[in-house]
């Protein structure tokens, strides 16, 4: 079977390899043919995928550890749902997930460009094969799924931390999105390869972007709750590189989502908006080369890996390639208008660029100076927290302001009354609500007063947004107060469920700022009938309690809790072993208030005479951050859901102005 | 051996698959048509028009919810119009002087 799976990739690279030229040809010989040949080797490669993929699944629930990959990251007391998680466990299993990702957007994205983009489609599939030609090269040659060995008795298990429900979600809504982010890319390359330039691109790449932007940042929100909960240190974010290799493009991916609003609107930045596509696909390519090389481990270990140096040339070619591009079609991107002002929404929109790319290069600068320095000289130089706060301080602050004053400003310009007239409110709201903040004793943490009235300030103005469109319409004619709401959401989805993402954005910053600057936190040895108090919780010590799971040991410490005075039951933080994987987990207790808070307690070790060493935190307000996931994906789903309005009116445009290739399959 | 004839088999479809289209004789329809000069201009001057619309909706919804003031309104309003108007006058100037049946 690994024979078939391993041909399989081979001749799925070797189809791409066909898309690729035949993409070339049709479109420099104008052949339909090839086209249509090129489309049909994507078909092709789909085919060959599922049948590597069903293969690969099939050896790892049947237990066949002759597949070295099956071998290394299962085993027979895997339980069954961590037994399919466990196909992206492993180096191969990722890779093989990006490639059966990317095939079955590549075919979507190819749908979508039927109207109005046909011209571009030779130049689209054969950009997409080139991707989907790296990525299989690497299945085929250095991280192959199918290699074999001689079968051992059993697996060595998988790493106890990934054996976690959120394995299930976490990696696939973030391949999604790093995934999501090459058909944008492809598109925009294929478009100046074309030389349509014109704003039928952006529209086709528009919503791919929202929705891999979108899975990026569910992604990275459902990752936080994961180590929050599994690894055990008491945060949701470390600014780890793992973590810093999604926000990156995620952060470029956010700065494209708003210029491209100013090309759309105003015919402005063109240049600025391809860059910035280019780059969060870069991204995309080095957040996976970050987490897929060694890299983070030693700059050794990434000399001596096989993937490595597959990365760093994708990741020059496509910089490279995307350049040469960008200054060869340079005289076809020039913008239709200039800014008139900067009290103008399309210049808020460049602030706000601005400060994007510039947290993602502060970002990309702390992950990258340990390597450099690790490289140029012998011992690494790390780069920790206080970096990288300062940073998202500095550049996340005035953007939370820039996300409240720019639906305040009009295009074009504004006049200083109408400022005056729009902004009073939501600033007494600002100012209140960090008095506020002060009069109930909040005022330990500047920062936190600071972005407390920053957010007020901005939800003031969303809400604001709210209520006056939703006072115009009902002026307006005969609606009631509801229909109105829902018609001036639906009618304009894109500009509505943006101001959705901004309160989910607000919500998560409320959370994160609650939890971190006002925590509480206390650590100590208790043996049996000691107390341990942490803000308004206690915590007292009972006693071990052991139990099994199906591949595990547990132990326990029984801790009776208190909050406030009043009981809250039992809390039991816990440390399991695993003798196949011969390694131990922490299991956090956590307890979550109706106010949103959690008291949430680790268990750092247990004594030879029982007694247990323990680490106890208060977090305000840290449910607001999952509770901002979900006002995010609404927010997202209100802008991707398909605009009618939209529809009819390219499908108008294009009905007027038949271009080449319109029509073909 | 299987599994060899198994791949055997893959291979060939796959062969199948991509070549069926070239095999075929070739037609007339099988040259794909270039977007010419003048229909990029047209292309580019409906856009403009639809811009221009677009852009006199939102002027009016950031009007109703008083983001703009009635002078500020009145002058944006009316270069809008007179975008739009050059637009389409530009458009009608390119089908009447264009080739016939280059709509």
């Amino acid at each position: 079977m690994a024979l078939v799976g391993q041909g399989a990739l081979i001749l799925a690279l070797l189809l791409a390899v066909w898309a690729v030229a035949a993409g070339v040809a049709a479109a420099t010989g104008r052949d339909a043919r090839l086209l249509r040949s090129a489309a049909l080797a994507l078909w092709g490669i789909l085919a060959l995928v599922a049948v590597a993929v069903a293969i690969f699944v099939h050896a790892i629930v049947t237990h066949d550890f002759s597949f070295s990959v099956v071998a290394a990251s299962t085993s027979r007391s895997l339980p069954w749902g961590y037994l399919i998680t466990s196909a992206w466990a492993s180096q191969a299993g990722s890779l093989l997930l990006w490639v059966s990702i990317l095939i079955v957007f590549s075919l979507l994205a190819l749908r979508a460009t039927r109207q109005g983009l046909a011209e571009i489609r030779p130049w689209l599939i054969a950009i997409l094969g080139a991707i989907l030609a790296f990525f299989l090269l690497l299945l085929v040659v250095p991280a192959s799924p199918f290699a074999t060995q001689v079968a051992p008795p059993d697996g060595n298990g998988l790493n106890p931390a990934l054996q976690n429900p959120y394995m299930a979600t976490h990696p696939p809504a973030l391949y999604l999105g790093y995934v999501g982010l090459a058909i944008p890319f492809a598109l925009a390359m294929a478009a100046m390869l074309a030389g349509r330039v014109d704003a039928r691109w952006v529209v086709a790449s528009r919503r791919w972007t929202l929705a891999a932007w979108g899975f990026l940042g569910v992604g990275m929100l459902l990752g936080s709750h994961w180590a929050y909960q599994e690894i055990g240190w008491g945060g949701f974010w470390a600014w780890d590189p793992v973590e810093n290799a999604a926000l990156m493009p995620w952060l470029v991916a956010t700065a494209f989502l708003h210029s491209v609003i100013v090309q759309e609107k105003k015919g402005m930045l063109k240049v600025w908006n391809i860059a910035l596509i280019a780059g969060a696909f870069a991204l995309s390519i080095f957040g996976t080369f970050l987490t897929r090389s060694g890299i983070l481990s030693s700059v050794h270990a990434f000399v001596a890996s096989d993937i490595g140096w597959y990365f760093i040339v994708a990741l020059a070619i496509i910089c490279g390639g995307s350049t040469a591009l960008i200054l060869w079609r340079l005289p076809m991107l020039r913008a239709d208008q200039r800014i008139e002002s900067v009290a103008s929404r399309e210049a808020t929109f460049l602030f706000n660029n601005l400060l994007l790319v510039g947290m993602a290069f502060a970002v990309l600068w702390g992950v990258v100076f340990p390597l450099l320095t690790e490289a140029v000289g012998s011992v690494r130089e790390t780069v920790s927290s206080p970096f990288y706060e300062f940073f998202a301080i500095a550049f996340g602050v005035p953007l939370l302001l820039l996300m409240g004053i720019g639906p305040l400003i009009a295009w074009r310009r504004a006049s200083l009354t109408q400022l005056k007239r729009s902004f009073l409110w939501p600033l007494v709201a600002g100012l209140a609500a960090g008095a506020g903040m002060l009069a109930l004793g909040l005022g330990s943490s500047w920062a936190g007063v600071a972005t407390g009235s920053v957010c007020a300030f901005t939800a003031a103005t969303i809400i604001s947004e709210f209520v006056r469109g939703t006072r115009a319409r009902h002026a307006l004619g005969d609606e009631s107060w509801p229909t109105a709401f829902a018609r001036l959401v639906g009618k304009n989805r894109r500009r509505y469920g943006g101001y959705v993402v901004h309160l989910g954005i607000i919500v998560f910053v409320i959370g994160a700022i609650g939890s971190s600057a006002y925590e509480t936190r206390a650590e100590g040895l208790l043996e049996r009938g000691q107390t341990l108090a942490v803000g308004d919780a206690t915590l007292t010590f009972r006693g071990i309690a052991e139990s099994e799971g199906p591949n595990y040991t547990q132990r326990a410490a029984v801790l009776d809790a208190t909050l406030g005075g009043d009981s809250i039951g039992t809390l039991e933080p816990a440390r399991r072993s695993y003798p196949r994987e011969q390694t131990t987990s922490n299991e956090v207790a956590i307890h979550t208030t109706l106010a949103g808070g959690d008291l949430m307690v680790i268990l750092d070790g247990i004594r030879g005479d029982g007694a247990v060493q323990v680490k106890a935190f208060y977090k305000p307000l840290v449910a607001l951050i999952w509770l901002s996931g979900f006002i995010f994906v609404l927010g997202v789903v209100l802008c991707v859901w398909p605009d009618a309005r939209e529809r009819r009116r390219i499908l108008r445009r294009y009905a007027e102005e038949p271009l080449a290739g319109e029509g073909r399959s | 051996m299987i599994a060899y004839l198994v791949l055997a088999a893959l291979a060939v479809a796959v062969v199948v698959l991509v070549a069926w289209p070239l095999v075929r004789p070739a037609a007339e329809r099988d040259r794909l048509d270039a977007t010419t000069e003048d229909q990029r201009r047209r292309l580019a001057l409906r856009e403009e028009r639809d811009l221009a619309l677009e852009a006199l909706k939102e002027l009016e919804l950031d009007h109703a919810t008083h983001h703009i003031s009635d002078e500020d309104y009145a002058d944006l309003v009316q270069r809008e119009r007179a975008r739009a108007a050059e637009a389409i006058r530009a458009l009608d100037e390119e089908l009447g002087t264009g080739r016939p049946g280059a709509r």
